[in-house]
């Protein structure tokens, strides 16, 4: 049997080894008995001389164990059992060591478990190491009205995937839209992927039920009607009815036949995305679209993301040469296209888009080693605490090294301690995580697509977890047990701590100091996020947002021409202000502070084009009703009136600053602006207001009748809710859908929302940084309390003599203060400072409050100072009420 | 009746187990007795050292150990020489007749 079989077996049968052990011992006794019975010695006599020559058996099967491992095993037990009655006798000690290195794995479990979700699982796809997104790099310089980043319009799509057969055995595109499909009377929009028929086969997914696709040339005409759903949207509106496969969903005004049902863990190609429904790109574009289909058709958008599967044995170096090739050199009719592209660039297709991946990957790296940085500091405090604590128990090692324990055994001892602390913790943390878990998705921004990331503790999280524990375990306590044991044993035995080296608490100050340091520039930095937040929140911004309800209607992709379209939003207007739930209602192109950018260049009175002084003016195109709606005050002249229509003069009301720019001194009222080659009399001066973002300049910006501007059916319609805004959304669903049940109410929500959207930078700032700060608080005052105590320790005997001597106790929390204080003032005094240089950095999101905010930094640094003197006075009055005797006698 | 015995020099019980091995498996009690009649009852096995290290020796690959039934129908323990162990046995018989002879020739020398 070999060595580790050997061990093995005595662990996995640990009687049946004893059960040898003395088997064997039975027998050599007695045949020592019998062979000196034979030799003719009395029977009673050769038992006692045998047993006397043997020794004690007890002590050669402990031999026995220990070669067997059987006693490290007993140890372990033993060690397990002795460390938790320890911690038992020891509550707050435990509690403290527990709670800090909780924090420390939470922290870094929360934020592994988001890389977790974002890097390291794949997509749940066939063989996803061999699919790649196809990206065409273009030319500098080349002029362009286009976009900035290529799309992929149908026939490019199908020209790169007849081009590259030979690299690649399929080709698919896909692209991400909103589709208002009606469910149960109300049309509601649903994240849609938009694909190409040969989609799913590309990917290798399989249908839950039903089928996919059939494979369809879709330049050609005739491709079925057909719509494939999720199957979360399966259960959630059909109840996972069977019979699903062939009954007919109504998306975007078209009837569409549902032939199958995703598999649940297939939800789109995008990390954080879930769709709810597919399209066929072919089928969009063909028959099935009604008559008088208006002009601009959503579904027909070009793809955003082509990929295909390698072929076996291309390699993706290979590919990319190839396809670059290819794409320089697309059929004739390609040409413009083919002379715009530098190269193609193939990336592995993954959950992550590679163009998001390098901001992304550095959002992470910084969270992870501010984690990393939290679970260190915690580590440190502990192993500062099981320091402080190991002065205490010298006289304990100190004695059972006398008595023969050996120090490796001591040490051993000590390192369970820890691991069972750390396991604990970790315990803990999981709990912690969980709870950082189940608030996410309240942190996630509204936005119109269906967005949840699926952060969970999967395998991968807890072994990285346990990892986590027992690296920290033993990180955090081999320091302190080598030290501890390495006690001189006279001097241990004696009871003079003064065999500790100085340097430890050299050390342990300097950590503190940082620890609090740190501290302070993270309270101060969400304190500075927490000011910029309620000034963002109380900024002038011209309008009222209270009981606001918002919502968008797009008529666009939906079979409306002009006329009916003006009589559709007149008329849910008309029905809106019928309801008694609600106080006002009205419409206008953009929503406000949504970073819209609309607005044209208008030359000041007496200057022309080209060269004329001109001012950039911005401008909304709304109901007659908004101003009033929005209580934004006129200043001068008349507001918007219904009256204002197509047929009536073409008017505008612009606000205070572009009354001024352009006619300072003089009243606007009666003048003409020219906008788009249409003058328009300015009837109204409004009063300013922010328009495009909060922390904007104050803006020349107008207001134009839409009426008389009605070049879109994409409108966001408001509502003003009497009492409670709860009741509005349903108001506005009911509304739309008895003028016309397939138009969807996009992202309902309260105005306020869209503030709330906008502040999301300084609210995640504040909350995130306000956890890591408070965590990082809460350890420094930790470590500050366990230096203090350390501190202490080291000098109980001195502070005995002093009172012997007569010192006051008073005198002597004042001495132990006064060290405490020495670090607070260090600590707190470089975390400003540090915290300056950060407020400075990251003015851009402070909205005017001052980088050096007084009340920021006196606030943060005055509170944390009295905690951590709090920290401090525990351990000083503990020196205070020492026993002189029993202090003296310790010597 | 006492006979006169030497105690065994520290590190040479090791190399007389092995050698009473090298004539094939025995049990411990065998072991201690074969070792004090070579020895022309000199040499006694101290017996409370001799488990300890036929555990030992075992624990290093140089003996392995199996159970059989004595003729009186015993279970007993038998230990043997395992290849290694006759390598062993060579060195440390190497090793052996060198110290020997060298503590001879200084005491002769004396």
């Amino acid at each position: 049997m070999t060595r580790i079989g050997r061990r093995w077996r005595a662990l996995a049968h640990r009687d049946a080894l004893e059960h040898d052990v003395d088997d064997e011992m039975r027998f050599h006794l007695e045949q020592e008995i019998a062979s000196l019975v034979a030799r003719g010695v009395d029977p009673t006599e050769a038992r006692r001389q045998a047993y006397a020559a043997f020794g004690r058996p007890e002590a050669h099967k402990e031999t026995a164990r220990d070669l067997t491992g059987v006693r490290w095993l007993e140890d372990l037990a033993r060690d397990a059992r002795y460390a938790i009655q320890g911690l038992k006798r020891r509550p707050g000690f435990a509690f403290t060591t527990v709670l800090t290195l909780a924090l420390g794995i939470s922290a870094t479990t929360v934020v592994f478990s988001a890389v977790d979700a974002l890097f390291l699982r794949r997509l749940p796809v066939q063989a996803p190491d061999r699919l790649f997104v196809i990206s065409e790099q273009w030319k500098n310089g080349v002029p362009s009205t286009d976009a900035a980043t290529p799309v992929y319009p149908y026939q490019h799509y199908m020209d790169l995937a007849e081009a590259s057969q030979s690299i690649f055995s399929d080709v698919a595109a896909t692209s991400l839209t909103v589709s208002s499909v009606r469910l149960n009377g109300y049309a509601t929009d649903l994240t849609a992927w938009v694909v190409s028929s040969n989609y799913f086969n590309t990917l290798g997914v399989h249908p839950a039920l039903g089928r996919f696709f059939a494979h369809a040339d879709e330049r050609t005409a005739g491709a079925p009607p057909e719509a494939v759903i999720s199957e979360e949207l399966w259960q959630r509106q059909f109840n996972s009815d069977p019979a699903i496969i062939g009954r007919t969903l109504f998306a975007d005004s078209r009837a569409l036949t549902i032939v199958g049902v995703a598999p649940p863990e297939f939800r789109g190609t995008l990390e954080g995305v879930l769709g709810d429904l597919w399209l066929p790109a072919g089928v969009m574009r063909n028959g099935a679209s009604a008559p008088g289909d208006s002009a601009r058709q959503r579904l027909d958008d070009p793809f955003v993301m082509v990929f295909g599967r390698l072929r076996p044995g291309v390699t993706p170096q290979r590919a990319q040469a190839a396809l670059t090739a290819i794409g320089q050199h697309l059929p004739p009719a390609a040409a413009q296209r083919s002379a715009r592209i530098r190269s193609i660039q193939l990336d592995p297709l993954s959950g992550m888009p590679a163009m998001m991946r390098g901001s992304i990957t550095i959002f992470m790296a910084t969270l992870m080693a501010t984690a990393a940085f939290v679970l260190l500091i915690a580590l440190a405090n502990v192993a500062g605490m099981l320091l402080a604590r190991g002065t205490y128990r010298t006289r304990e090692f100190a004695m059972r090294l006398a008595l023969g324990a050996s120090r490796g055994r001591l040490t051993r001892q000590l390192l369970t301690e820890t691991v069972i602390l750390c396991g604990l913790g970790a315990a803990g943390g999981i709990l912690l995580a969980r709870a950082v878990f189940a608030a996410m998705p309240g942190m996630i921004p509204p936005v119109p697509v269906h967005v949840a990331f699926d952060i969970r503790l999967d395998p991968v999280v807890l072994a990285f977890t346990t990892a986590i524990a027992v690296v920290s375990g033993v990180l955090a306590g081999l320091t302190p047990a080598l030290n501890a044991t390495r006690v001189d044993v006279l001097s241990g035995l004696r009871g003079s701590p003064q065999g500790q080296s100085g340097k430890v608490s050299g050390t342990r100050d300097v950590f503190v100091v940082a620890q609090l340091a740190l501290s302070v520039v993270l309270l101060v930095a969400a304190g500075l996020f927490t000011r910029a937040l309620d000034r963002g929140l109380r900024v002038n911004t011209g309008f009222d947002a209270h009981a606001v309800v918002a919502a968008r209607v797009d008529l666009e992709s939906h079979t409306y021409d002009d006329a009916h379209a003006r009589a559709f939003f007149a008329q849910l207007l008309a029905r809106l202000r019928a309801r008694p739930e609600i106080a006002d209602a009205s419409l206008g192109w953009w929503t406000p502070l949504s970073n819209n950018n609309n607005g044209e260049r208008v030359y000041l009175p007496g200057e022309q084009a080209p060269d004329g002084k001109s001012i950039g003016l911005g401008y909304g195109v709304v109901d007659a009703d908004y101003l009033h709606m929005m209580r934004t005050p006129m200043v001068l002249g008349r507001g918007l009136l219904a009256t204002d229509d197509q047929g009536a003069p073409p008017v505008l009301v612009i606000n205070q600053t572009a009354a001024h720019k352009l006619w300072p001194g003089e009243s606007p009222i009666g003048q003409f602006i020219k906008l788009g080659n249409v003058e328009r009399e300015v009837v109204g001066v409004a009063r300013d207001g922010k328009y495009r973002s909060l922390d904007e300049e104050p803006t020349a910006y107008a207001f134009i009748p839409y009426l008389q501007r009605f070049n879109t059916r994409h409108y966001t319609i408001y509502a003003r809710a009497r009492g409670d805004s709860s009741t509005v959304v349903l108001a506005m669903r009911q509304e739309l859908a008895a003028l016309d049940p397939n138009v969807a109410l996009e992202a309902p929500g309260p105005l306020s929302g869209q503030l709330a959207f906008y502040l999301f930078p300084q609210q995640m700032g504040a909350i995130v940084i306000g956890i890591f700060g408070c965590v990082g608080l809460l350890l420094a005052l930790v470590g500050i309390y366990g230096v203090i105590s350390y501190h202490v320790g080291q000098r109980l005997r001195e502070f005995g003599i002093r009172l012997a001597l007569g010192a006051g106790r008073g005198g002597l929390i004042a001495l132990v203060l006064g060290r405490g204080a020495k670090l607070i003032g260090v600590g707190v005094a470089v975390g400003a400072a540090l915290g300056l240089m950060l407020g400075f950095a990251a003015r851009s999101f402070l909205y005017g409050v001052d980088a050096y905010d007084p009340l920021t930094f006196v606030g943060v640094s005055v509170a944390l100072a009295a905690v951590a003197l709090v920290a401090t006075y525990l351990p000083a009055r503990r020196a205070a009420t020492v026993d002189p005797m029993y202090s003296l006698r310790m010597e | 009746m006492r006979e006169p015995k030497a105690d065994l020099l520290q590190g040479t019980l090791d190399l007389l187990i092995l050698r009473t091995l090298a004539t094939g498996p025995r049990h411990g009690w065998s072991i201690s007795k074969r070792i004090l009649e070579l020895s022309r009852d000199v040499l006694t096995v101290n017996q409370g050292s001799l488990y300890p290290a036929l555990y030992r020796l075992e624990d290093r690959g140089w003996l392995a150990s199996d159970w059989d039934t004595s003729p009186e129908g015993r279970r007993i323990k038998l230990y043997g020489l395992t290849p290694l162990g006759k390598k062993q046995l060579a060195t440390e018989t190497e090793q052996w007749r060198i110290f020997s002879f060298a503590v001879n020739h200084i005491l002769q020398g004396a």
